[in-house]
């Protein structure tokens, strides 16, 4: 079993702390549902986990079993068994995916795969959820469909057999099948030992994988945490009694818009021409 | 119609001038693997002829690459270049297309890759000179900058004396996208080979105009020098 300690983490990007102070642990036998009003941390959370170049680290620590993990490249955080699948996955043109798969599944050995190997594995992955193994001769996500782009990023999940996976918004974007697909790969993926950050805006999905644990992120930081039956809550009765019973204020996000554009407003103004 | 075929490994003509005569096609491959030549190639287009050059200049060195076709009625003329420029290299691609006669066609493809303390100009004129009505041109450069010590140009002229015609150009010069490397290294590939997949791409579109043989070489060269 491995263990992820979060502790009083706080990043954002230039200029701006978006993570204020977060706590969270968990081990590789965890399924943890992480809810949250949109804008308020989710995604920037799993980057930084995994090390986006986007986002910045202004204090606390994250350790994995022990060891430091910040200091770490997102390759070697990767080696560490971390995996991210992304919310909006890049297209990468000119990359072939089966090349790229490959790479990345090298990268994780010590021996090359065989061309057979590689065969079998891409093969069976491909299988399992549910796209024509051709695809993997197309470019890397480039022209892909919303969904494909989605079970892509499972695909890269069986074939790399992380210790922890993100998922960011896995859900979004599929049909019922697709659906039903990825949520028995990452079933399978439980069984195999994995364990999960699952960032879902939705119960459909809690529903099949049955995280064990909830955890809502409130302006940066884990506002609760919980068993199944808060991501339950949260479905039915939204976010409003957080504040209630919890005295935790949550901003909207169009008025944290509103907060940070006001500045720049003026700014447009005289850029603008005085329009 | 005649079909003629030049392929030149690192051994470029200082200065030459080919005619390639009315209705003619002429694929014209030039390579530079282990050491960069300048060169200035004039190619006379003649009516209704063709010409397909592919450029792969992978060599480290310095080098002035000046390609110029002139075009003359219903003649056309595709180029496909990859330049890296890489280590201390400065090179300078310029591949131009006058268009003398009507109805000529020219696509000029340049793409470039500049690392270290390189310098690199991806140029060439696409010039339509008057009377060369439903000339069509287009020239596009583009350079992906490794590294912060480099120079990059991507600059592309038109030259239009003539209404009745078709003439555009693109340009950029940007950095291997930073999300790109992400996704890539998040799945456990280091940065440096992350980048040689990324730019191993870019740089493909010329690999299918030399033979299986030369191929393996370009992919070598490619390897060696990313
Ligand atoms: N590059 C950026 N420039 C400005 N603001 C940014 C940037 N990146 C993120 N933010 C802001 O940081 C906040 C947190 O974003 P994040 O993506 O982590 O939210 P989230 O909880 O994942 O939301 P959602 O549920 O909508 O996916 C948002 O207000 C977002 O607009
Ligand atoms: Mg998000």
């Amino acid at each position: 079993m491995s263990t992820i300690v979060i502790e009083n983490l706080e990043a954002g990007i230039p200029g701006k702390k978006i993570l204020k102070g977060l706590n969270l642990s968990f081990d590789s036998t965890d399924t943890i549902a992480v809810l949250g009003p949109n804008g308020h941390g989710k995604s920037t959370l799993l980057g930084v986990l995994m090390g986006n170049p986007r986002y910045i680290v202004y204090g606390g620590k994250v350790t994995i079993d022990g060891e430091d993990l910040l200091s770490l490249t997102p390759d070697q955080r990767s080696k560490k068994g971390l995996f991210l699948a992304m919310q909006t996955p890049s297209e990468i043109p000119g990359l072939n995916s089966a090349d790229f798969y490959k790479a990345a599944m090298n990268a994780h050995r010590e021996k090359p795969l065989t061309f057979f190997e590689t065969y079998r594995l891409l093969q069976d992955a491909y299988r399992e959820i549910g796209i024509p193994f051709e695809m993997s001769k197309r470019n890397l996500n480039e022209g892909f469909s919303g969904g494909e782009k989605k079970r892509n990023e499972i695909l890269q999940m069986i074939l790399l057999n992380p210790k922890f996976a993100f998922l960011d918004e896995i859900d979004s974007g599929l049909d019922v099948d697709a659906l039903n697909v990825v949520s028995a790969a990452i079933n399978r993926q439980k069984e195999k030992g994995t364990g999960f950050l699952i960032v879902s805006h939705y119960d459909r999905l809690f529903e099949m994988v049955k995280p064990n644990k909830t955890a809502v992120i409130v302006d940066g930081r884990v506002a609760v945490q919980g068993g199944p039956e808060l991501a339950k809550r949260i479905d039915t009765q939204g976010y409003e009694w957080i504040k209630d019973e919890l005295g935790i204020e949550i901003e909207k996000s169009d008025e944290r818009k509103m907060n940070s554009v006001s500045i720049g407003t003026c700014a447009v103004k005289v850029d603008a021409n005085g329009r | 119609m005649a079909d003629k075929r030049l392929s030149l490994l690192d051994d470029f003509p200082e200065e030459a001038t080919y005619e390639i005569g009315p209705g003619e096609c002429f694929r014209l491959s030039l390579a530079s693997l282990n050491n960069q030549k300048s060169t200035h190639i004039v190619l006379r287009v003649a009516e209704n002829a063709s010409v397909e050059l592919a450029l792969a200049l992978f060599a480290e060195g310095k080098g002035v690459i000046n390609i110029e076709a002139i075009l003359e009625e219903g003649a056309s003329f595709h180029a496909v270049a990859s330049t890296i420029a890489s280590g201390a290299s400065d090179k300078k691609v310029y591949l131009s297309a006058i268009h003398e006669g009507g109805s000529s066609k020219a696509l000029v493809e340049s793409r470039g890759i500049v690392a270290g303390k390189s310098r690199l100009t991806l140029s060439g004129t696409g010039h339509i000179k008057h009377g060369a009505k439903k000339a069509n041109t287009r020239q596009e450069a583009r350079i992906i900058v490794f590294d912060k010590g480099c120079f990059a140009s991507a600059s592309p002229i038109l030259k239009i004396d003539e209404n009745d015609v078709m003439a555009s150009h693109g340009s950029a010069e940007g950095m291997v996208d930073e999300q790109h490397l992400f996704y890539l290294e998040s799945r456990g590939i280091p940065e440096k080979e992350a980048r040689r997949l990324i730019t191993s791409g870019y740089l493909l579109p010329v690999l299918p105009y030399f033979s299986e043989e030369e191929q393996a070489k370009l992919n070598e060269a490619i390897e060696r020098n990313l």
